[in-house]
């Protein structure tokens, strides 16, 4: 928290400054390495993949894709929060709920993504395939994190607010919501990059009509190389844009608690 | 008012309470006293519902309204000072009055991570005296605060709890001398004693 804080009081010129001469430096040591190679389909420089990109996105069907795949991975992401959230709470609540789901969680865990797809090949239809794909990644991750979150709330607070009498609302926004919040809100945005990234995986894989992964595919089968990395820009500007848009609507409220933490 | 009967308690195979029996009149001021682990805390757990006896009853008349200062604090660490004394009552206009009478009016806004230990301490206070309470139960309410600052906060609270059950722990009892009606003086259970006897009870 204290060194965010510090960088953030450096001039924001600086900050960019920083920022652009980076960016130089490795789309330097790519273009290098594509002049060393010498072959566009091995690896292509900069500014063709760059112009590839700009021409893909200058086509109604390139953000009709980019718009199915969001919504695909994300809609497996939002079932695997909400799911996993309501599975800690049930298994916090019954031993035997924790005995009997743990070992799965562990198991899912364990599971390399691409068995996950292949299995879901067998018995479901594609479109859906990379939902179910981002499900999988999240699900474990937000339930191990909420569940421990639940399981340190002091319980010494709980025995406080039974004492004043608080209703269960007010328990849960006053107790349980904010003992959680540091545990929930990491694993909320982890999961949300492995679901994106296996996502598109299984997009690969199951090439579902309008998917980046299926574009990935597309591309490697024909060589396009310049499309493929194109694609893989995409892929990874998309992944930060979710991880902005997600941390700026979750860390809003514990940055204001955080800055006052910092003053004391 | 509170009406322990034959109550006994033991925690790991360890007694700590054996066949106590005792009764908190309404309206009075009672201070427990005794050495540590002779099960001071236990009695106070006991009578706000947070643990039940193993053996005997505990009876709370119905309606009262129990409110505790425990041993520790125990603020939301992520809310306000004054925050946490509306926690119950959301009575903002009283939570500011109890914290200026007890010196914290400039921590309103505070969070509990900058409050000194006696801070905490007095915030802990008027959490409990902000619900109105018909019954107080206070666990070493002192513990951190300086000798003017224990006998105004003492001043307060017996004043806010007139009329009201009182119940206080303390190892420093003299600080509440003019506050007591009655003291329960624990004595640690005997081994393998009949369970009536192990207990001191002296009216004042």
């Amino acid at each position: 928290m204290r060194t965010s804080t510090i960088q953030s009081k450096r001039p924001k010129l600086k900050k960019a400054a920083v920022a652009v001469f980076t960016a130089v430096f490795w789309l330097g040591v790519w273009q290098l390495a594509a002049v060393l190679i010498d072959q566009s389909i091995v690896l292509s420089p900069p500014l063709t993949v760059f112009e590839t990109l700009f021409r893909l996105a200058g086509t109604g069907a390139f953000w009709l894709t980019v718009a199915l795949s969001a919504l695909r991975i994300f809609c497996g992401f939002a079932l695997g929060v909400l799911a996993g959230v309501a599975f800690a709470v049930l298994t916090r609540v019954s031993r035997v709920a924790y005995t009997l789901f743990s070992p799965m969680m562990s198991v899912i865990r364990a599971t390399p993504v691409a068995s996950f797809i292949i299995m879901l090949l067998f018995f479901s239809e594609n479109e859906y395939i990379p939902t179910v794909t981002a499900f999988l990644m999240v699900f474990p991750m937000i339930w191990a994190n909420t569940f421990k979150g639940i399981e340190e709330t002091d319980v010494k607070l709980i025995e406080m607010s039974k004492v004043f009498g608080l209703s269960r609302r007010a328990k849960l926004r006053e107790i349980y919501l904010p003992s959680v919040e540091p545990y929930f809100v990491p694993a909320a945005l982890s999961s949300l990059g492995f679901a994106w990234k296996a996502g598109v995986a299984a997009e690969v894989l199951a090439a579902p009509k309008y998917a980046v992964g299926g574009m990935l595919y597309r591309a490697k089968i024909y060589l396009e190389t310049p499309e493929m990395l194109a694609w893989t820009i995409c892929v990874i500007i998309i992944s930060m844009l979710l991880e902005w848009l997600l941390s700026s609507l979750l860390r809003r409220r514990s940055a204001e608690r955080s800055a006052a933490y910092d003053k004391a | 008012m509170i009406k322990l009967e034959n109550v006994s308690k033991a925690f790991g195979g360890k007694t700590v309470l054996s066949g106590l029996s005792y009764e908190f009149a309404e309206g009075k001021r009672f201070v427990v006293t005794g050495a540590s682990g002779v099960g001071k805390t236990t009695l106070l757990r006991l009578i706000c519902g947070l643990i039940r006896p193993d053996a005997g009853r505990v009876e709370v008349a119905e309606g009262a309204r129990v409110r505790a200062v425990f041993q520790e604090d125990r603020l939301l660490p992520w809310r306000t000072v004054l925050r946490n004394v509306t926690l119950e009552s959301g009575d903002g206009a009283y939570a500011r009055s109890l914290l200026s009478e007890l010196g914290l009016a400039e921590e309103a806004e505070a969070f509990p991570a900058s409050l000194s230990g006696g801070m905490s301490r007095r915030v802990a206070i008027a959490r409990a005296l902000c619900a109105e309470p018909d019954v107080l139960l206070l666990d070493e309410p002192f513990n951190g605060l300086d000798p003017d600052m224990k006998a105004r906060t003492a001043a307060l609270i017996f004043d806010k709890m007139r009329g009201k059950t009182v119940i206080t722990v303390a190892h420093d009892a003299e600080v509440f001398a003019e506050y007591t009606d009655e003291t329960l003086a624990l004595s640690p259970p005997e081994e393998e004693e009949a369970p009536e006897s192990g207990r001191i009870t002296e009216q004042k």
